[in-house]
């Protein structure tokens, strides 16, 4: 049993070498897991999650390439050798990866450029939805939806991003129609009473509210609100309802489309209404 | 208003009630505040309550961390300084405590918060909006609603600078309360474009107590997290 452990399977490597090698390698895999554990238990509620998820990627690499090289001796390995043998690896494996050694390239850029980060609202191409991790090799997303999409960095290096919380504030608009019987005038009275107080429209840029279009069946009152980046949906629906009951309170009615028809010579009798 | 309490206790007041009462082996903490009702259960043998004036930019959630006031403009001489008084908005947060283990049980305001944006989209910041009246002498607010701040305008720059908003880091900003809530705070002019504001470790008046600052209560490790300084890089006016 112990002349199999000695027993040599390429150069002086022996299988005792091979067993230590994989013995250190799967315990700085279990060391750097249960350290990834650890930092996440103490620091999830101090630090924002891209960070955290940057800590605890950084801290693993290091454990394992810590325990790698500890079990390189194992091997009798020199290190010129080993220079020598990963400068060729590394040529060889770059020929018959491109595509692999341009994702990781891409990953690098992406980690440096940084157009979108863990967490932000993004459309990448023609997908939207939340960042959830952005890897050396793939970003995943998720969308509204609530489905996982993993995308290989190339794709999202080359791709149109569209950051939707890259800026600190954004724009959003509705189109409200009132009848033509209406005050327009008290109408956006009512609308930036309504806006001045809620939290999130900002101040500055302030809303506009106006009279945009006089429209087949009513005119169009223009609301353009400015929110938050990260609020700007809830902001969104809140007034939305907001407005419209609002409104509806003060006798305002939402027009339905309507046209008059005139008939030529008159609408004949017993066809009035 | 402000100050330690232990339990049970209960704080009536007109703008607002606080009651902490056994409930079996644990605590029931309500709180009711015009419309708004909160209530906890709290699971603790003998802690105590703070009740302290919070850094102004918690509700109705988290969403920047300055502290924007805008005034009547003030046209300050070049190389020379004023000081002026101002208020601040306010929100009470209610902390219970084990030792030095501080938790942030609820924040409440009788404000009406607002929020704006102090530069662009793009390179600007979201802030708590305030806006306040100037007066040489300190004024006397609504101590549930707003404090003072102490405000020393130095201009440094070799021209006239008009001035009528500034932006504050709020987080470890020291308020100060006794009867009221206070804050000295200076800001430095280097130009119509350019200050530099900071909110320093000192009450306007000896004697005032230190309020617990809700970001120890939330023991967030950020990096530029003691960054107590912030330049006002697009315009004073």
């Amino acid at each position: 049993m112990l002349e199999f452990l000695s027993a040599t399977v390429y150069g002086s490597v022996t299988v005792s070498d091979l067993i230590v090698f994989a013995l250190i390698v799967a315990v700085s895999f279990i060391i750097a897991n249960l350290a990834g554990v650890y930092i996440k238990k103490s620091l999830s509620d101090r630090v924002r999650k891209d960070e955290l998820a940057k800590i605890v990627r950084i801290t693993q690499a290091v454990i394992i390439l810590a325990g790698i090289f500890l079990s390189l001796p194992s091997f009798h390995v020199e290190f010129s050798e080993l220079l020598l043998i990963g400068g060729t690896a590394g040529i060889i494996i770059g020929f018959a990866s491109q595509r692999l050694v341009t994702n990781i390239g891409s990953g690098i850029f992406l980690l440096v450029e940084r157009p979108v980060r863990i967490g932000d609202t993004v459309k990448i191409g023609e997908t939207a939805g939340t960042i959830e991790d952005i890897r050396i090799l793939s970003t995943t997303l998720k969308t509204f939806e609530g489905i996982y999409i993993r995308i290989p960095n190339e794709t999202v290096f080359n791709s149109a991003i569209t950051n939707y919380v890259a800026n600190e504030a954004r724009r959003f608009e509705y189109r409200i129609a009132i009848r033509y019987a209406d005050d327009a005038g008290k109408a956006i009275g009512i609308i930036s009473r309504l806006l001045a107080a809620h939290p999130f429209v900002l101040y500055n840029p302030p809303p506009s509210v106006y009279v945009d279009e006089l429209a087949d069946s009513g005119v169009i009152i223009m609301v353009r609100i400015w929110a938050p980046s990260r609020e700007w949906w809830s902001v969104r629906t809140e007034m939305l309802w907001a407005i419209k009951q609002a409104l509806e309170q003060e006798g305002f009615q939402i027009p339905f489309p309507q046209r008059v028809v005139w008939m030529q010579g008159g609408v004949p009798e017993g066809k009035k209404a | 208003m402000f100050g330690r309490f232990t339990y049970p206790c209960r704080h009536t007041g007109k703008e607002f009630s606080i009651s902490i009462g056994r409930e079996g082996e644990s605590y029931r903490y309500l709180r009711e505040c015009g419309k708004a009702r909160v209530e906890k259960i709290i699971a603790s043998a003998d802690p105590v309550m703070f009740i302290h004036p919070v850094e102004p930019v918690n509700l109705p959630k988290e969403v920047t961390r300055f502290l924007e006031i805008v005034f009547d403009p003030l046209v300050i001489e070049p190389e020379s300084g004023m000081k002026v008084y101002l208020t601040f908005p306010l929100e009470i947060g209610v902390f219970v405590a084990k030792e030095d283990e501080y938790q942030l049980l609820d924040v409440f305001s009788r404000c009406l918060p607002k929020y704006s944006l102090y530069g662009s989209p793009e390179n600007g910041v979201i802030t708590r909006f305030h806006r306040s009246r100037v007066s040489d002498t300190p004024p006397n607010p609504d101590p549930a609603c707003e404090g003072v701040l102490e405000l020393t305008i130095r201009n440094k720059s070799r021209g006239w600078v008009e001035v009528s908003r500034a932006v504050f880091e709020c987080y470890f900003m020291p308020i100060y309360f006794d009867r009221m809530v206070a804050m000295t705070g200076e800001m430095v002019l280097f130009s119509k474009m350019i200050a530099e504001t900071r909110i320093l470790e000192q009450p306007p008046r000896p004697g005032m107590t230190p309020a617990i600052p809700a970001i120890r209560a939330r023991k967030l490790l950020l990096v530029d997290v003691e960054k107590k300084s912030f330049l006002m890089e697009h315009g004073v006016a």
